[in-house]
């Protein structure tokens, strides 16, 4: 008898246990995931598929070297200059709406086959200045954001200077906040 | 009886279990530290985040910053004298930035790197496979050299509070109380400091 109640005081304790730790670290792992977008949901897309979230459409559309600019300063030795032009087509209503939104971000990033990360270069001199958006949200002429209209394609400019030797394997990655998700498109 | 000493025991067991595991645990400030590797001098330091190697020291009285274009600035001086180190420091995977540099110095006095002067290691961003070479400043009393160590930390963006966590470099910088006396002896009035410079 005593045994059996031991026996139920031990599941009891593996059960109780597990809980309470989960309870504990569960919020904090939301917190971590929102601060610093690791582990946050992926969305993958093969090479010329595009990628679908909250009713938008993601599409890597090119990647290509471009020539330094004429009056740009020297790029680091063995590197190269990556365009890199993200297509983002809202399908649905709220996916308009979004674009027009200030709450949000999305920030933009290469990524080789190595695994390494690269920012997109703060340095405006490298390309010449092109009609692409260099975000995802949408301006009228006044620069105000508005919503995109439904099915109406954003195109997106993102410039990086990245290794020569991790050039050909380059895809992109784009995090969302503030609901962390990671879109990775293929190249 | 014999039930109840070996209760007895088992507290007793248990209270002492209690107390060894209350003593090995880590305080706050060691649990919130971030993971150092350490390294001498010369030696290349490898982290997950960034390779870092201090490849010399120069001191001045006075140092004068060139930037980018190989303009002069002005001469910046300073009560004490600065501490110039000059490391090679590259991204391993994600971008990072390295921020909150300090001289610890032999009595665990530490000296934050100056970040008021541009174009140095301090704060500048690193992309991975591209490597920098450049200098870091330290003001420091001229008697602080002798057995000082480098503390490099990382600064990743927006996650700054889980940094504390993250990789860390320590260097020895290697000056012995004779040699920080020979340098302190053959302090220049003045020394001209390049910038930043991609490899």
């Amino acid at each position: 008898m005593s045994a059996r109640r031991n026996l139920l005081y031990g599941l009891g304790l593996l059960v109780l246990i597990p809980a309470v730790l989960a309870a504990s670290v569960l919020p904090w792992r939301e917190k971590y995931v929102a601060r610093t977008g690791e582990g946050a949901p992926e969305i993958v897309a093969a090479r010329g598929q595009a990628a679908r979230h909250a009713g938008v459409e993601w599409r890597l559309t090119e990647i290509k070297e471009s020539p330094v600019a004429d009056q740009a300063r020297p790029l680091p030795p063995r590197t190269k200059v990556a365009v890199m032009l993200i297509s983002a087509r809202p399908l649905t209503e709220a996916a308009s709406r979004w674009f027009g939104q200030e709450t949000g971000s999305c920030k933009f990033f290469a990524t080789d086959a190595a695994g390494r990360v690269w920012d997109r270069t703060i340095r405006s001199d490298l390309v010449e200045r092109s009609e692409h958006s260099i975000t995802c949200r949408a301006f009228d002429e006044n620069y105000d954001m508005v919503p995109l209209p439904v099915g109406r394609v954003l195109t997106i400019q993102v410039v990086y200077v990245v290794p020569a030797d991790a050039f050909p394997t380059l895809s992109a990655e784009i995090r969302l906040a503030p609901d962390p998700v990671t879109i990775r498109l293929a190249r | 009886m014999r039930r109840a000493v070996l209760g007895a025991l088992t507290a007793a067991a248990l209270l002492a279990a209690i107390i060894v595991v209350q003593r090995a645990t880590p305080s706050v400030d060691q649990r919130y530290a971030p993971i150092v590797s350490r390294g001498r001098l010369g030696e290349q330091v490898n982290t997950t985040a960034f390779q870092f190697r201090v490849d010399r020291l120069q001191l001045a009285r006075s140092v004068r910053m060139t930037d980018d274009y190989g303009l002069v600035g002005r001469p910046r001086s300073t009560p004490g004298v600065w501490l110039v180190v000059w490391a090679t420091v590259a991204a391993t995977r994600e971008a990072v930035i390295v921020q909150g540099t300090r001289l610890r110095t032999a009595d665990g006095t530490e000296y934050m790197a100056n970040t008021s002067i541009l174009h140095t290691l301090e704060k500048t961003p690193l992309q991975p496979g591209m490597p920098v070479y450049g200098p870091m400043l330290f003001e420091i009393p001229e008697d602080r050299l002798a057995g000082a160590w480098l503390a490099v930390r990382q600064h990743s963006g927006g996650a700054n509070a889980l940094d504390t966590l993250g990789p860390a470099v320590d260097v020895d910088l290697g000056v012995s109380p004779g040699h920080a006396a020979r340098l302190a002896a053959e302090v220049p009035p003045s020394l001209t400091v390049g910038p930043v410079q991609a490899l």
